[in-house]
């Protein structure tokens, strides 16, 4: 990233909540999933759930500097 | 977002967080070991309880009910519920219909053989559970909670409208650990808040449904069953004695829904039912509906069948309200992710308690610092 005047690195509303936006849409349906049933709805639950478990290993690995 | 704006939203996280962190912080702590409470009791549960006569007849509930008033001399029966995968009836009694739950006595019945089963005593546990619940306050504790409940996630809103001019020159995940330590823990708190959020309210918001759990079946009972308790003004609430057999009743309610499952009978006067009726709760047997139960009535002093009420939206969502904040519903693996989430969320917490406590500026500054920490050029100030 570049040291730059002001608005040059400046993100959109979309582009910072992209990320969280997915993330807690994944966690919603794993809730949900594990309500709908077992097997195949449980898979999908631990997923699901399993989404912001893992942004937060993936950010602790690649994007701690 | 204007300057104004943000010190606006501030001041609104910082005040409910304030407020409430120190009790959501309990929760979080105890709750973590209720997560597996099945697993605990499990693993404690040393002898291997087995039926008398395991392939002997069902003794009548009508008999198991005498034997268990009998043990308790005067009391007066609340509930009766079944196990799933054993003979065993549990029959709660109290020393009146309507008594507090601190002065209810649970006891289990093998149904071969109408003795007592050893019950798991766990005390630490209970003691967690009812700090968990009430702080041992009652309804009050438990209503006071909820407004915490509340307050949480009012935080969790007021966080997300902050998280953006914090994000506005940082990627998603960005932890600044080279850093000053402020900033580094600013990130961290930033980053593990804004993912666990989706579930963070979902059980802070079902948590905040429990807790209201006493004035919703009040309603119910007020509003859904108070058209059967009319015309009986004279009578009072029946003493065992006068009622009706037991049996009788629950296979009148099994009758009357032959797609469900038996799950608990309530007796006359409580809070589950009506002052003349046992209500008798059944369950549906889909992975979904199995957590929605719904009563047969039945006249207990007559044994008449009176009706069968599909519970109001209220109640079916305090029903879902329990699996979704428990974690239970999904094997293990969702319980150990849970205990992951409920980790996370001791750390944001922890770490927005340090910001706060080692802030030493407006927002609106510690906005800016944010963001010009992270250009290469300027060294933020510590």
């Amino acid at each position: 990233m570049s040291p730059s005047g002001a608005n040059r690195n400046r993100r959109s509303l979309w582009t910072i909540f992209a990320a969280p936006t997915w993330i807690a849409l994944a966690s919603l349906i794993g809730l949900a999933s594990a309500l709908m049933g077992e097997g195949a709805w449980n898979l999908i639950a631990w997923a699901g759930v399993g989404v912001p478990v893992l942004a937060a290993v993936f950010a602790l690995r690649y994007r701690t500097h | 977002m204007q300057q104004r704006t943000i010190r606006v939203w501030s001041g609104i996280h910082k005040w409910t967080s304030l407020i409430c962190t120190a009790f959501i912080l309990m929760l979080c702590i105890t709750g973590l070991p209720l997560i597996f409470h099945d697993e605990i009791d499990e693993a404690l549960d040393t002898q291997q309880w087995q039926p008398a006569n395991p392939d002997g007849e069902l003794l009548p509930l009508d008999r198991i009910l005498s034997i268990a008033l009998e043990n308790q001399p005067g009391g007066t029966p609340l509930f009766m519920s079944f196990d799933k995968d054993r003979p065993v009836v549990n029959v709660t009694t109290g020393p009146a219909p309507d008594a507090a739950a601190g002065d209810m006595h649970f006891a289990s019945y093998d149904r071969t053989s109408g003795e007592t089963v050893p019950a798991h005593e766990n005390g630490v546990m209970d003691f967690i559970l009812q700090l968990h619940t009430d702080m041992f306050l009652g309804l009050p504790g438990m209503l006071f909670l909820g407004a915490m409940g509340i307050l949480l996630f009012l935080a969790i809103v007021s966080g997300v409208v902050l998280y953006a001019p914090f994000m506005r020159k940082l990627d998603f995940g960005t932890v600044r650990k080279s850093k000053t330590r402020r900033i580094k823990w600013l990130d961290y708190h930033n980053l593990l808040g804004v993912i666990t959020i989706a579930w963070l309210a979902v059980v802070t918001l079902t948590g905040v449904v429990n807790t209201l759990s006493t004035p919703i079946l009040d309603t119910w009972r007020d509003q859904s069953l108070a058209d059967l308790a009319q015309g009986y003004d004279d009578q009072s609430v029946p003493e065992p004695g006068e009622m009706a057999s037991l049996d009788s009743a629950v296979n009148e309610a099994v009758k009357a829904a032959p797609d469900r499952t038996l799950q608990f009978v309530a007796f006359p006067g409580g809070m589950w039912s009506t002052d003349f009726h046992y209500a008798v709760f059944l369950h549906g047997n889909t992975s979904l509906t199995q957590h929605l139960i719904t009563p047969a009535l039945i006249n207990a002093r007559t044994g008449e069948f009176a009706a069968m009420r599909e519970m109001p939206w209220y109640v079916k969502t305090l029903a879902l309200s329990g699996p979704l904040h428990f974690g239970d519903y999904g094997g293990l693996p969702l319980k150990i992710l849970w205990a992951v989430l409920d980790v996370l969320t001791i750390v944001v917490l922890g770490s927005g308690l340090y910001l706060w406590a080692s802030r030493r500026r407006p927002v609106t500054s510690e906005v800016r610092a944010s963001q010009e920490a992270n250009s290469p050029s300027v060294t933020a100030t510590p």
